[in-house]
Parts: structure tokens; sequence; C-alpha cells
């Protein structure tokens, strides 16, 4: 009787030692989970912002375009202004910072976070979001160089028009580019996934 | 600056269940006004700051009194995750992986 119970103690320690590492690994994933739930409702303001958010870059980008456009035009002063001309440059880059300036200030506000000039944290460690700012920055040379050749070539109102659009266009396709992947960073969970887990874990509530 | 594989280290402070999502929300936005954070945890005041009192006894988070907006009589508390803290809350939640994945 004696020797049945000492064989069955270290069983027992096992036993319990393994029941408590599980309750661990389980409480563990319940934080983790936590943290997820979380995030994804950070993403689904982010998602909700999106469309937003494009406008406001199309709009912001679309302005700049435009300037660009202005330059050479202010340069050899083609409009015969009696004032010069480069004050109507230096005042549209000066509402499209505004605009950018403000769109961030608002969006913050109405988060009740501080202005952020930069992605969420999860975002700015994505390596596909990462990606999706390289290209940005190299797109975002072709709207100014494509506006300051067409506005050197031409005066015709309709080219402005079009390299306005095509700067409205790349930085709105780049900023849903973006925006998609801010939020597919903040949906990707934290918790892994769980290795085999039995079904013993959950008879250890001493209930029953 | 935080690393990107944060060494493991269980953190008894950033473990209890709101400070954690505290820590995880600031983690996410760095910087949130104190009624944005408890409204999205859906906690009471009186919680929030009691929780918000401990990480900040250990250097986990600031906190900022600033006017309201508009200058209003009313002080707004802005809430920052600092560097130790984005550390402890790293290192923790690899910690926390790690005892998921049963290492």
């Amino acid at each position: 009787m004696a020797n049945t119970q000492k064989t069955q103690q270290p069983q027992q320690i096992r036993s319990s030692n393994h029941a408590r590492n599980q309750q661990q690994a389980m409480d563990a994933l319940d934080a983790l989970q936590a943290l997820d739930t979380d995030r994804a409702k950070i993403a689904t303001g982010y998602a909700a912002r999106r469309t937003s958010n494009i406008v406001w870059i199309a709009i912001v980008f679309g302005l700049l375009t435009f300037t660009y456009w202005l330059i050479p035009q202010a340069w050899f002063n083609r409009f015969n202004l009696p004032w010069n001309p480069i004050w109507i440059v230096a005042a549209l880059l000066a509402i499209s910072l505004l605009l950018l300036t403000t769109a961030i200030l608002l969006n913050s506000r109405r988060q009740g976070i501080a202005p952020q000039w930069q992605a969420p944290k999860p975002a700015m460690r994505s390596h596909r979001y990462k990606i999706a700012i390289a290209v940005h920055f190299f797109v975002n040379f072709i709207p100014p160089i494509l506006a300051l050749a067409v506005g050197f070539a031409t005066t015709a109102w309709w080219s402005a028009v079009a390299v306005t659009l095509v700067g409205a266009v790349i930085n709105g396709a780049m900023e849903a580019w973006e925006c998609d992947e801010t939020v597919r960073a903040l949906q990707q969970r934290t918790a892994p996934e769980l290795p085999a887990l039995d079904s013993s874990t959950e008879a250890h509530h001493d209930i029953g | 600056m935080t690393s990107d594989n944060p060494q493991p280290v269980f953190n008894e402070v950033i473990h209890a269940p709101i400070r954690l999502r505290i820590c995880g929300l600031l983690d996410t936005y760095g910087t949130m006004r104190f009624d944005v954070l408890r409204d999205t945890l859906e906690i009471s005041d009186a919680t929030c700051s009691k929780h918000l009192k401990t990480l900040a006894e250990h250097g986990y988070v600031q906190l900022n009194k600033r006017t309201g907006e508009g200058g209003k009589a009313y002080k707004v508390t802005w809430v920052k995750l600092t560097q130790e803290g984005e550390q402890a809350f790293q290192s923790h939640v690899a910690a926390l992986r790690q005892i998921v994945a049963g290492q």
C-alpha cells in the first residue's frame, strides 16, 4: 500500500505541474487575445477613416501638383500679371501644407490622441507597410516632374487639370495602399497559435 | 528605441489585465487622452486612474495635465508610454508568447 502511494506521488506532482503550466499558458493566451481585440478596434477606426484620408491626401497633393505646374508659368511670367506671380506659387504651397496639417490635427483630435505624423507603431514595424512607404516616396516624384515639364511646355488650362488629376490620383492610390497596410498590421494577431493544449486544462477549477 | 526581438521578461506590474491593455493601446498610439483611454477600455475613472498611477510609479507612463482646448478651465490629462514602459511591454508580450508556445 505504501509502495503504491510512493509511485503515485511523482505522477501526481507531474500531473499538477502540467496542469499549472497549461493554466499559465491559457492565462497568457487570454492576455494576448485581449490585446488583439483592442488593436482590432483601433484597426476598425482606421478602416472607417480610409475614405476621408484618401480624399484629403488627393486634394492636398492635387493642389501641390498644380502648384508645380504654375512654377514655370510664374517664372516666365506668361500670364502677364502686374505683380510677381511667384506669390501665387508661395500661397498655394502654404495652403497645401496648411490643409495637410489641418487634416492630421483634426484626425488626432477626433481620435483623442496626440497628433501623429507617422502611422501607429505596429504599422511602422510591418514590412509590408515599409514597402508601401518606400514605393510612395519614389512615386511621389512623378507628379512634380511631370507638372514642371508640362507647365514648361504649355499654358493650356486642360494641361493644368490633367497634371492636378495625376497628382491627386497617384497620391490617393498610395494613401489607400498605406491605409490598407496599416489596418492589416493592426489586425495581425499577437497571440500565437496554441500548441496542443489537451482537454484536461478545463478540469482544474476545483469545481465538481 | 525598441528592438524587433525584445528579450522575454515577465512583468508582474504590466501583467494585470487592465494595465496590459493600457500599455497595448499606448504602444499603438504613443500618447492618448485620459477620457479616450477610459472609454476604450470601458472602465471607470477611478479604476483607470488607479492603474495609471501604478504604471506611473514604475516609470512606465507619463501623465501630463494640460489646459482644455479653447482655454477652458478644466485640465485634460494626456497619458504617454515612456521608453522604459515600451521596452517593458514589448518584453512582457514576448514572455507571454513564450509561455503560450510552451517554451
